[in-house]
């Protein structure tokens, strides 16, 4: 079992902790804070700022939402082009001796894909979300700092369910998208250090135990051996060219 | 000096003629950068002049003169806009080498990516100086110190994470970095050594699991830095250069790129 021990005192705080979203009213945006578990914070000193932050494609903007004594429900929100941002909710210390000192935060979340339902009650490292990309049926959506999305064609009936269900795309296409994901995964010089990375090099390290990525990001063939041995073991896993072979021998005797 | 009394944008047989071009398959002289078929004026833009600028500094505050009446977000996106300045702008940004070839590297640092793509939209090198200037004004002075066909390793270790592009931080890498009396940048930033701003990329991250770097001032995040970090922080002036932000940032505040 694997144990997170915190050296910093920092608290973990679960994304689930607060309802964040991003509402228009009228000509202007603002994000609304709602502390749904009040229990998570009730440990925080009353002074301790409420700060979320949100960033997309090298854009920051830093809410305020208060105190934790005194928290805000409503704060403008300046960027008017924010599509899908990650969100983080932060919580720092406001004493002179410790200004600044983080007292917890959360993971980063999407802040429209991943409050869309998800398969479940646990968030996966890959997201679906439908959105107008024709002529494109399908397209991935690699952030900095939030797990992946596969973008789908938003006229498919149902598309989130479609890419998850239908075995032809599973088959033929999550195969490219983990390729896709590990290629930019294992060119950084610090994967591990990236949250949503660390979680796909988890995953992979289930998949394929005791077989670790290439050390050196520079190496393009190691690197491209080591996507391949993933994806067969993906593959195998999860019977892919099995399911689509039934699946068309069904297709083709109905 | 070329002058041009308005920005163009390529169309898209100009953005294929550019990429012919760069790529060697094309005459740079047949391709006449005001041409109706190959470019469009921008409405709103004003006169541009080429220069021989030596910062990416100068280059970038230029083209932000030439944007006229239109906000910097409408254009930011406009890759035909990026192309066309890469283009006529190509003796400054992708000069010749001794062998007659461009000076282009990554295909990227000439054909602008999508802006939404973390990794290669910020690679142009005319796109890049020009948001990074925008986002940060003089606190982007470290990184926008060299010449325009030079990004350097400082812009790239200190613009690689998201978490860089906030005032903050590009106010304390300045205030370390560069050095006001000379207009460039000290000595032992590049490389892997101690104090570089390698380092400081990897401190930074460790840095952010203890602290909220963003609530704290730029002086603050200095003095949180290790020892190996003294021999620039002993350079500093006594006082903050005028620093509009408060240490408890009471207010929100985008950092960076409007697009």
């Amino acid at each position: 079992m694997r144990r997170t021990i915190r050296l910093t005192g920092r608290k973990q705080l679960p994304t689930s902790c607060a309802d964040v979203s991003i509402k228009e009213v009228g000509e202007k945006r603002v994000v609304t804070l709602a502390l749904s578990d009040p229990t998570v914070f009730r440990n925080f000193s009353p002074r301790a700022r409420l700060t979320l932050r949100l960033a997309e494609n090298k854009q920051m903007e830093l809410l305020d939402f208060g105190t934790i004594g005194s928290p805000k429900p409503v704060v403008d929100l300046k960027n008017t082009t924010f599509g899908d941002p990650s969100c983080q909710l932060r919580v720092a210390d406001t004493g002179d001796d410790h200004l600044g000192l983080l007292l917890g935060s959360t993971k980063p979340w999407r802040l429209s894909s991943d409050n869309e339902p998800q398969q479940g009650s646990v968030r996966g490292i890959l997201r679906f979300q439908p959105k107008n990309i024709a002529p494109r049926a399908w397209k991935l959506d690699i952030q900095e700092n939030a797990h992946p999305i596969v973008l789908v064609d938003e006229r498919i009936p149902d598309p989130r369910a479609w890419a998850k269900s239908n075995p032809v795309f599973i088959a033929a296409v999550l195969p490219s998208i983990v390729q896709l994901v590990f290629e930019d995964i294992l060119v950084q010089q610090n994967p591990a250090d990236t949250e949503w990375m660390n979680d796909w090099l988890r995953w992979a390290d289930s998949l394929m135990p005791g077989y670790p990525p290439p050390q050196d990001n520079t190496d393009w063939t190691a690197r491209r051996d080591w996507i391949d041995r993933l994806i067969d073991s993906f593959c195998q896993r999860h019977r892919l060219s099995d399911k689509i072979v039934d699946e068309l021998i069904r297709a083709q005797a109905a | 000096m070329t002058t041009f009394n308005s920005l163009y944008e390529f169309t898209n047989a100009g953005m294929r003629a550019f990429q012919q071009a760069f790529e060697g398959q094309l005459d740079e002289a047949a391709i006449d950068v005001t041409d109706p078929a190959l470019a469009t004026k921008i409405d709103g833009t004003i006169q541009f002049q080429l220069q021989n600028w030596q910062t990416s500094k100068d280059m970038a505050q230029t083209i932000m003169s030439a944007c006229g009446s239109v906000p910097l977000t409408d254009l930011l996106r406009r890759t035909g806009l990026w192309a066309w300045l890469s283009f006529v702008m190509r003796d400054s940004v992708y000069p010749r080498r001794p062998d007659g070839l461009r000076k282009l590297g990554e295909i990227h640092r000439w054909l602008p990516a999508d802006l939404d793509d973390y990794q290669k939209g910020q690679r142009h090198l005319v796109r890049m100086p020009v948001l990074l200037l925008s986002s940060f004004g003089d606190n982007a002075d470290h990184l926008l110190c060299g010449l325009p066909s030079v990004p350097g390793e400082v812009r790239e270790q200190l613009t690689s994470q998201q978490d860089m592009f906030h005032p903050t931080i590009q106010a304390a890498t300045r205030m370390l970095y560069f050095d006001d009396n000379t207009g460039g940048l000290r000595r032992g930033v590049s490389g892997k050594g101690g104090g570089s701003v390698r380092r400081f990329a990897k401190v930074r991250q460790q840095l952010d699991v203890t602290w909220d770097l963003f609530a704290i001032s730029p002086r603050q995040l200095v003095e949180k830095l290790p020892a190996e970090f003294e021999k620039f922080r002993r350079l500093l002036p006594a006082r903050d250069p005028p620093d509009n932000r408060s240490a408890n940032q009471t207010r929100s505040s985008i950092a960076s790129v409007p697009t």
